[in-house]
């Protein structure tokens, strides 16, 4: 099936990516291939066309469902400390946090301005 | 220092019998880095200072240990390198991406944690396709890791740095991630071996997600036997990952030392077919002839939905890549756009063209589109079954033999620039190694001797889910450096 130049910037535009006129026709003719060969999986009966049952769809493929953890709160912000809300600073093996406060050595991973320990973003709306 | 013959065993004897020192062991490493490093790429950044501080540390720890008869840590003193999609601590993480070139993780990965408790030296981050999308580490935004066999010649990839610097005793071993065959093809490439665990063996928290119904956290090394000390340190439940298993880590070493005979061992017919290079196809043949001699019990068998896994591997992965990038806004990661701009969408998008190189786009475009609505039933869901189709087809053979044996790599490496125009081509580089990541299997890349150019072959294991251990034991009777 062959992808428009049209699909192409409407898919772009959908997963934030800005293409100019020359990526619109590379992509569009590169995607094209690349659907035109994963075509062939429409040679696999999956419906149970045979009178068989039809074939479910695996997303997790150790069988694991519904894992969960309990609920509790966190209140250090550095991960893989589970001391109880020290806010930093405490002496416990697991606290890898070395700081007045975890926060800031969170925000000194933004490339971003930082304003009263919040990072500025352009606007929403 | 002779670098080629060692292993995690030769080095605790010696560090146990005062012949070298940790110090020592890493600043021979770090030679080997600075002498090669320039033309193979096969660092992006390397922490000279942290590594030789860090050995200094550890040589204290075991004259301490010596002296009070106490057992050295698994990995103790041990030099590596870690796939630069890793999270490290204070150590820059680029993903082998424009759009991540100045992060740096406030924590260590899960694997990374356990390497460095275990006593591990980490020497620096290394090259890879970026966001781990590729065959040949071409894709990386910090230029192409060459073969250290043929420097005209990739690699492999995505984990290629990796392989490379093993090959050439830039550490002892590396950390990988195979989501398609991203280490078994560079181990197959560079004549090293390449574990791929079974899906949720090794805690992928901490490592950049690419496809997370596929990623897995493997490795590199000279030999099996320390490919099997490194997954016990890594291999377990972790609470920061729910697809890791509360599931026992066996004793890996113990699976070495027990023999094949009886063991049943199937031949995909599948993975011999004519687009499989003859000499490939031979030396697998041999070191199968190898097992056959020891008392294994050979059987050709049939994986007719083998050739479907590379195009349910193609919807599905971009599907999930193309989510899991959506973090990559320059707002919650990745530096912001170079020019100013209008509005929210134009700050992303602008960002995100700035950083991202051709193939994630092209994987994002693909991912997004069969997701998008009208396409999810034809494309996202078709393969999603398929992929049901290839893994009972697994596990039907599985009860009839107990390892798969086949080659990595359907031809030997490439030459730089070979296949990168076109998608298609470099994407069957991966053909026989992703059935496996398909099914969530485990599988190894062996060493099996050379072409008639010079260059690595592999043999690849393949065993059923948690069954990392056979892989070991098969894989120790006939790895073959050379």
């Amino acid at each position: 099936m062959k992808l428009t130049p049209e699909q192409v910037r409407h898919i772009a535009q959908l997963a934030r990516l800005k293409l100019n006129d020359e990526e619109v026709e590379k992509f569009s003719h590169e995607l094209t291939d690349i659907l035109d060969w994963v075509e062939m999986l429409n040679e696999v009966d999956t419906e149970g066309l045979n009178g068989e049952e039809g074939v479910p769809e695996t997303s997790q493929v150790t069988g694991l469902t519904n894992v969960l953890r309990a609920d509790t709160v966190v209140k250090c912000g550095v991960v893989g400390c589970d001391c109880d809300g020290c806010g930093g600073g405490c002496e416990c093996e697991e606290c890898s946090c070395d700081k007045e406060n975890c926060r800031e050595e969170l925000l000194e991973c933004t490339e971003l301005p930082v304003e009263r320990k919040q990072i500025k973003v352009k606007p929403v709306l | 220092m002779e670098l080629e013959n060692l292993t995690i065993k030769s080095i605790h004897d010696a560090y146990k019998a005062g012949e070298f020192t940790c110090e020592d062991l890493v600043r021979a490493y770090l030679e080997e880095v600075s002498e090669h490093n320039g033309e193979l790429n096969a660092f992006i950044t390397v922490d000279d200072e942290g590594a030789i501080e860090k050995a200094k540390e550890i040589d204290k720890e075991i004259a301490q240990k010596l002296e009070a008869g106490e057992e050295l840590r698994l990995l103790e003193g041990i030099p590596y390198g870690a796939k630069d999609i890793f999270a490290t601590k204070g150590l820059r993480t680029t993903n082998g991406s424009k759009i991540t070139k100045n992060m740096v993780p406030p924590y260590d990965a899960t694997s990374i944690r356990r390497l460095k408790e275990a006593g591990a030296v980490l020497l620096g981050k290394q090259n890879c396709d970026e966001f781990a999308c590729g065959a040949s580490t071409e894709h990386s935004a910090y230029g192409v890791t060459k073969n250290p066999y043929d420097t005209a010649r990739v690699a492999g990839g995505s984990s290629g740095g990796g392989a490379c610097a093993v090959a050439k005793n830039m550490g002892l071993f590396a950390t990988g991630t195979d989501t398609g065959g991203s280490i078994r093809q560079p181990a197959s490439f560079c004549n090293v071996v390449g574990l791929k665990v079974t899906y949720g063996r090794v805690s992928r928290f901490g490592v950049t997600s690419m496809a997370s119904s596929y990623d897995t956290i493997g490795h590199f090394s000279l030999s099996v036997e320390d490919s099997a000390r490194v997954l016990q340190v890594t291999a377990g439940r972790d609470e920061n990952d729910s697809t890791t298993p509360d599931r026992e880590v066996p004793d890996y070493l113990a699976s070495l030392d027990k023999d094949v005979k009886g063991l049943k061992i199937g031949v995909p017919r599948e993975y011999f077919d004519e687009g499989v290079e003859d000499e490939t196809k031979e030396r697998v043949k041999e070191q199968i002839g190898k097992l056959k001699s020891m008392g294994a019990i050979v059987k050709e068998v049939s994986l007719p939905t083998t050739k479907y896994a590379m195009a349910v591997y193609y919807i599905l992965t971009p599907t999930e890549l193309s989510a899991n990038l959506g973090r990559f806004d320059a707002i919650r990661y990745g530096s912001a756009p170079k020019e100013s701009t209008e509005d929210l969408y134009d700050y992303y998008c602008s960002a995100r063209e700035d950083g991202f190189g051709d193939e994630i786009k092209r994987r994002i475009m693909i991912g997004t589109y069969v997701s998008s609505a009208g396409y999810v039933d034809a494309y996202y869901k078709k393969a999603q079954k398929v992929r049901t189709v290839i893994i009972r087809e697994f596990e039907k053979i599985f009860e009839e033999v107990d390892v798969l044996m086949a080659p990595v790599s359907p031809f030997t490496a490439f030459e730089i620039g070979e296949k990168s125009d076109d998608p298609v081509a470099m994407y069957m580089a991966d053909s026989l190694v992703n059935p496996a990541s398909c099914a969530g299997l485990c599988a190894i890349s062996i060493p099996s001797g050379f072409d008639s150019a010079g260059l690595p072959i592999g043999t690849q294991i393949i065993a059923p889910q948690f069954r990392e251990d056979l892989l070991f034991q098969v894989g120790s009777k006939i790895e073959d450096r050379g």
